[in-house]
């Protein structure tokens, strides 16, 4: 059943590496740019990856970001191996955070990026495994332009 | 309003993107420290928000390309490292330092004309697969 992409491209991220926080983002929407793709789906796809790129780098020790552009649709896979989150119900409430104070000062870990990801797709799903790794992946229909 | 008349109203010094100041146009804003709460809540769609923080990291210039926010206004006379400033640069990005506190700054660009940037619908659309 699974379609074959009509791109796919991977990028690394290390944990810790804030300054280079966002750069595999950039890359994707200048790529999604290339494409031709709706800029309104471009934003919504960039602040996804984006969050998640952050994410990688704030908690995880390192990982990947997917970009995977279908005829129909966006996916983003964010794949990581880092400690896992113990409770994605919590996780997912705005507000809530364990974020360290280094990206506190850099204006991010204020418990918004998950729900903000949630938001900004029309489907999310996470798989994850304390002290293993965490999987997000995040789908963006391309007909669905809000 | 001309990115050139926001540096004027609040004596801003123009750190990034000299040869922007005419073409680009705005006339909303959006002040936070929290650039999770930029990327939650602004809706840039019209590409016309500016970004007044007192934050002075790169990350200010990604979440401003992010959401294709052109101007960027760093308040209360923060020191914006060399980095921030190139990286603007590169992704042409006005960057403009002011004195004034973020208050004051958005009070001044209020009064003169500029709206709040209008917020993101927070959908509940979204489901796991």
């Amino acid at each position: 059943m699974e379609k074959t992409p009509i791109l796919s491209e991977t990028f690394k991220i290390k944990g810790r590496d804030y300054e280079h926080g966002g750069e595999a983002s950039s890359k994707i929407k200048s790529i999604l740019k290339r494409l031709g793709i709706d800029p309104n789906i471009i934003k919504r796809v960039s602040i996804c990856a984006y969050e998640a790129e952050m994410n990688i780098i704030i908690y995880a020790y390192e990982g990947t970001l997917t970009l995977m552009v279908y005829n129909d649709m966006i996916k983003l896979i964010a794949e990581d191996i880092g400690p896992g989150i113990p409770d994605i119900e919590l996780a997912m409430k705005e507000g809530y955070s364990t974020a360290p104070p280094e990206a506190i000062e850099l204006g991010f870990g204020a418990g918004m990026g998950l729900p903000n990801m949630k938001n900004n797709s029309d489907r999310m799903n996470i798989e994850t495994e304390v002290n293993k790794g965490t999987k997000v992946i995040i789908e963006v229909d391309l007909k669905n332009e809000r | 309003m001309k990115a050139r008349k926001v540096a004027e109203l609040i004596d801003g010094e123009i750190l990034s993107g000299k040869d922007l100041l005419d073409n680009v146009e705005v006339k909303t804003a959006f002040a936070a420290d929290l650039m999770s709460d930029v990327l939650a809540y602004v809706e840039s769609e019209k590409n016309d928000v500016i970004l007044i923080t007192g934050i002075t990291n790169p990350q200010i210039v990604r979440t401003a390309e992010m959401l294709d926010i052109p101007v960027i206004i760093v308040a209360r006379g923060k020191k914006v490292p060399e980095e921030t400033i190139k990286l603007a640069e590169e992704k042409g990005i006005i960057i403009i330092a002011t004195k004034h506190i973020v208050f004051t700054t958005s009070g001044i660009l209020y009064m003169n004309g500029i709206k709040p940037a209008k917020l993101r619908v927070r959908g509940e659309d979204t489901h796991s697969f």
